[in-house]
């Protein structure tokens, strides 16, 4: 195996090399957009150039390894050696890998090492940034496989040859999107698995499908019924996007307005069209152009702030966001850029001529760079939470950073051992700026805050969690009170949240009630689905969907809501079950009838029924590409068409007349 | 009859809807030199493939010194030595450390016989394979096969493209390999005068099936070209290939016909075939000489009756 | 041993019997002598490159024919008797180059005694050809 693996990176290196340069060239590209505005391995681009370098010189270095080899001589030269062809497979795989992490890492190690240099990057490094890069390098791994599946396995090139390929972009697009990082893992762990084992089970079979072993196939099979799902759907996707006929989208709501009454509002897709009281009687007000009404509802509509009941949880974060940098923007300041780092508790400031770290901001104050400082903010900082410029909002406080002057203003510090469980803003009236109202949730109280951090009034709010979970304070005049709306919730009451009424309570500028109504809940009419969407059903892969809705049902509130949505969309499901249905069932017996054409087992008949009733016509696609479909010759005995791979007719049991003589043959 | 080096068994291999080969039943005997003959396309190298596991076959199987070859163990495997069809190597190594890497892999090398060869084809060590010329190519590719001195040797057609020398150079070394008491070589080739040298049996394949497998002699022997006289105009023959009814004659290959003689090229011939070539009024009946060559020209060239070319100008004016 | 032989592909004769004749021949001629060595099989069949078992075949035929012997675990020898062929079989043997050269001769119209005087020259030529070495 060491001379195979000697022979491959010999053969293979200067490609491998080829792949660095242009993988570095791209990465100091990417690198030298990005580094001024403070971004580096994280950035954008750079990110895209790690994913699609990745994947294409994986799928290269994979491609070219094996297709080279492949041709009837060199094939002959490589396999033709006692030693396994399992061995030959691996020398290739070892020193196909070793070439594609070299070429990776060098450059990618290069790149994090030049950002991790103070003054070239203005803004902050930490090694957790260069985990999503990792990641991807891994990744890379799944195309090589799939690069070496491409070029061995023997099927045609405008059809399924490059549909594990395919196959791995899915295995990207999970290592992107996914939140914890064992997520990512997992998922390579499991891509990398597969692809390994189809591309050593063609590899081994020189191509061909039936010598493999019954694991390579059946990973085959999973790998192209992943290609083939995903390109069906989005042939799918494209289609419907290219006939569905846009569609209106109209629908009522509640607002409050400033007088503290009700309205009903009704909508077309996104713009108000008319507006009624709660006995429908519509507003005198409401009249004019479509902007001049607009403007009308806008100005009458109360301030508000909505927020959650709910003690902030702070999720998992996506392992792409580790260690969480934020960049931040206050205003005033456009010569240096501010990141908050949850690993030092600091706000960090970054010059951006000089790309040199300048200080950092803790709740005592701004520390210059090169100073020590043991000061930090503690809690941690929810990111929907400070929509205001300027305003810095943790659960341990509320600040204003005034980056220009350097100073850190305390507005709001929850008593000792507490923290600020919910935040939400009131947005200033027009043209009077310091007007907005912060509301605060300490403890389960409700407490509002003017713009210097001055307490207007505090308020233990009448509904709370579990029954009710959010609520919208509104700001009310003529006179001045506020108002709290809460809404019931979903997870403690189900799908029969939505039709519940919402208790909107009025409290006098001292916090005493005034008053309480419960505003009806609207029931808007669902978005029809189109019957002809449900002919969808029929190239949907049926099995998967079902277990979808199986698991679905399992819960309390997925039954409610099947239950509503079938109620509503009655004529829709029953089309749509019937099109899923028919086309698991004429999948079935279109697999069936293959597999009984060409006599195949019986395991292997019950096998393709199966998935042709669970995947439909993918099932159906995936059989057309992975069996071997050997040739048919009319049978002498009975005249029916025949396979040449079995000795004896599979209608007549007839062996093959061995080849015709005509008294010319040789034989001793 | 020692046991069979390599047998086939109603080995059959479709490439899509074409057959490659059809129903292949055939034996190589150990010890012999098997030429492997047959024009282009018409099979030989899908059943060497087949041979050798690097196909597999869609019915029926070959086992290969005793093992299917659909899964050769390595050490099977290291007794039998491969030259694939226009001398593959790779071309960036050099001739020395072709050999370096074929040695790892194999537990016999003789060193010298690899020298010797790579002398008797004037290659130098330090030579990329790529600056090789055609021949020195082969060569390479010969002194890498004989070096693990297998008992097995297939060689797909190497003669292919090589000057005369070289091609002398290649059967030299094939004698020199039937030393080994027990090696056996199966060759494939067009090249007849090779053939009549170096074989002792061959098989004839066309359009996929196989024609003919016996001794050099027997083919050799079975083969015969008569010519016939006749008074008047010769017959003309219905069913060349003996079919009953007519005034056919058995195994005929094929006729020329030139004024009032006929030259036929017959197959198996035997007393029948002496009474059917009177019976049509033949005045006398004279065998002419035949070599290997020509009788394998006729064995696979166009069957059927072939007036001479002048005759046929003369038809025309 | 310098028996110079030499073998011609594509020959109606086959190998084996182009060998039987060209030693044969030499025995006659008396290039080689009887107790002189002939090659061993597997020396004259790399010396000629064709296949041992065709030399091995030729032998066979010298053996059958008397022309040579082995003597075990020293090799094959040209042996001293000559005649083991009957009358007959020589008769049958040479008939059709008679017959050939009858035919030829009628055809270039040469009379029976110039052709016997050319006939005596030849043989004589042929029997006085010089013996190795000596």
């Amino acid at each position: 195996m060491r001379a195979i693996i000697w022979k491959e990176l010999r053969e293979n290196f200067r490609w491998a090399l080829l792949g660095m340069v242009l993988v570095g060239l791209a990465m100091t590209y990417a690198l030298s957009k990005a580094a001024p505005s403070g971004q580096s391995l994280r950035a954008e681009a750079f990110e895209m150039v790690m994913v699609l370098m990745t994947s294409v010189l994986g799928a290269a270095l994979g491609f070219g390894q094996v297709i080279f080899d492949s041709r009837q001589g060199h094939w002959a030269l490589l396999v033709h050696r006692p030693i396994g062809r399992d061995r030959v497979f691996m020398g290739k795989v070892v020193a196909g890998l070793t070439l594609y992490f070299t070429a990776m890492l060098l450059p990618f190690f290069a790149a994090a090492i030049w950002a991790s240099m103070p003054g070239h990057v203005a803004g902050p490094f930490r090694w957790g940034m260069a985990v999503p890069g990792l990641m991807d390098i891994l990744t890379g791994v799944v195309y090589y496989f799939a690069g070496m599946v491409t070029a061995r396995r023997a099927a045609r090139w405008y059809a399924s040859r490059c549909l594990v390929l395919v196959a791995a972009i899915l295995c990207s697009m999970i290592v992107i999107g996914v939140t914890p990082m064992w997520g990512a893992l997992l998922a390579i762990a499991v891509a990398g698995a597969l692809t390994f084992t189809v591309a050593r089970g063609s590899f081994l079979a020189a191509g061909e499908y039936e010598p493999q072993r019954r694991v390579a196939k059946a990973s085959l099979g999973a790998a192209l019924l992943v290609g083939i799902v995903m390109v069906g759907t989005g042939v799918i996707v494209v289609t419907v996007s290219m006939f569905e006929s846009p569609t209106t989208w109209q629908y009522q709501n509640n607002t409050l307005l400033r007088d503290g009454t009700v309205s009903v509002v009704e909508n077309l897709n996104g713009d108000p069209i008319g507006v009624t009281d709660l006995e429908g009687h519509p507003a005198p007000w409401f009249t004019g152009s479509s902007t001049e009404r607009q403007k009308l509802l806008t100005d009458r509509r109360a301030r508000g702030a909505y927020l959650s009941l709910h003690p902030f949880e702070p999720r998992s974060h996506s392992y792409r966001a580790r260690p969480l940098v934020r960049g931040l923007y206050f205003a005033g300041d456009n010569k240096a850029r501010w990141y908050y780092l949850s690993d030092s508790g600091r706000v960090e400031g970054y010059d951006l001529r000089t790309r040199q770290f300048i200080g950092s901001f803790g709740p005592d104050g701004f520390v210059k760079a090169g100073s020590r400082t043991t000061d930090r903010f503690t809690g941690v900082r929810p990111d929907h939470w400070s929509r205001n410029r300027g305003l810095f909002v943790m659960t341990s406080g509320i600040y204003k950073i005034d980056a220009y002057r350097r100073t850190v203003k305390t507005l709001f510090l929850p008593e000792p051992g507490m923290s600020i469980e919910s935040y939400g803003a009131i947005a200033p009236e027009k043209d009077q700026p310091d007007t907005d109202v912060l509301v605060v949730v300490v403890n389960g109280t409700i407490h509002l805050l003017d713009h210097d951090g001055q307490p207007l009034v505090t308020q233990t709010p009448d509904h709370s969690p579990p029954a009710y979970d959010r609520v919208t304070v509104s700001l009310l005049d003529e006179p001045n009170r506020y108002a709290m709306w809460y809404y019931p919730s979903w997870k403690h009451f189900g799908a029969k949240a939505r039709l519940m009424p919402k208790p909107l309570v009025f409290y006098g500028p001292d916090g005493q009630r005034l008053a309480s109504q419960d505003v009806p809940a609207i029931q808007n009419k669902p978005h029809p689905p189109s019957i002809a969407g449900a002919l969808y059903g029929l190239v949907i892969p049926p099995g998967p969907i079902a277990g979808v809705a199986g698991i679905a049902s399992l819960t309390t509130q997925g039954r409610d809501e099947f239950a509503r949505e079938f109620t509503t969309k009655r004529t829709f499901f029953i089309c749509i079950t019937l099109c899923l249905l028919l086309s698991g069932v004429v999948s079935l017996m279109v697999n069936l009838r293959l597999a009984r054409r060409n006599a195949m087992a019986r395991g292997r008949r019950i096998l393709w029924a199966t998935l042709g009733l669970l995947m439909g016509p993918s099932g159906v696609l995936l059989m057309l590409c992975m069996q071997a479909w050997p040739a048919k010759l009319r049978c002498d005995e009975c005249g029916v068409k025949r396979l040449v791979s079995l000795f004896k007719c599979e209608h007549c049991g007839v062996g093959f007349a061995p080849p015709a003589r005509d008294g010319t043959e040789i034989f001793d | 009859m020692p046991q069979p080096v390599i047998e086939t068994h109603k080995l059959t291999k479709y490439f899509g809807d074409k057959p490659a080969l059809q129903d292949l039943s055939m034996a190589v005997p150990q010890g012999s030199v098997f030429g492997f003959l047959g024009r282009n396309g018409s099979g030989k190298t899908t059943t060497i493939r087949l041979m050798l596991g690097l196909l597999s076959p869609t019915r029926g199987s070959v086992t290969v010194l005793g093992h299917d070859s659909a899964d050769l163990p390595d050490d099977i495997r290291a007794r039998v030595g491969y030259m694939p069809e226009s001398h593959p190597a790779y071309g960036w190594m050099k001739a020395r450390e072709a050999g370096r890497f074929q040695r790892s892999f194999y537990p016999n090398w003789n060193d010298d016989l690899f020298n010797a060869v790579l002398d008797h084809f004037r290659i130098t060590p330090n030579t990329k394979a790529k600056h090789l010329s055609r021949g020195m190519r082969a060569g390479l590719c010969l002194a890498l096969t004989l070096a693990p001195e297998p008992e097995l040797l297939v060689l797909d057609d190497p003669a292919l493209g090589l000057d005369p020398v070289a091609r002398h150079s290649f059967l030299e070394s094939m004698v020199y390999v039937t030393r080994e008491n027990n090696c056996t070589i199966l060759f494939s080739s067009h090249l007849l005068s090779d053939v009549e040298r170096v074989a002792d049996r061959i098989a004839v394949m066309d359009h996929s099936v196989l024609r003919a497998c016996c001794s050099v002699e027997t083919f050799r022997n079975q083969v015969r070209q008569v010519l016939l006289r006749f008074e008047g105009d010769p017959p003309a023959l219905t069913g060349l290939s003996g079919e009953p009814g007519g005034p056919g004659i058995p195994g005929v290959l094929h006729s020329v016909r030139m004024g009032n003689e006929l030259k036929l090229t017959l197959v198996n011939a035997n007393g029948e075939v002496d009474e059917a070539m009177k019976r049509i009024g033949a005045t006398s009946i004279e065998s002419v000489p035949m070599g290997l060559e020509e009788a394998f020209l006729a064995y696979l060239g166009d069957r059927g009756e072939r007036t001479s070319f002048f005759d046929h100008v003369g038809a025309k004016s | 041993m310098p028996l110079n032989l030499t073998i011609k592909t594509g020959s109606p004769t086959p190998i084996y019997r182009q060998i039987v004749e060209q030693i044969s021949f030499a025995a006659a001629t008396g290039e080689i002598r009887p107790g002189d060595a002939v090659p061993s099989v597997r020396g004259l069949a790399e010396q000629l490159v064709i296949n041992p078992n065709t030399v091995a075949r030729a032998y066979t035929e010298l053996r059958r024919e008397g022309l040579i012997e082995s003597q075990p675990g020293r090799g094959m020898f040209l042996s001293d008797r000559r005649d083991i062929l009957t009358k007959a079989e020589r008769v049958r043997r040479i008939r059709p180059l008679l017959t050939t050269l009858a035919q030829q001769a009628v055809m270039l119209r040469f009379d029976p005694d110039e052709l016997h005087k050319m006939i005596d020259r030849e043989i004589k030529k042929v029997g006085q050809r010089p013996n190795r070495g000596d």
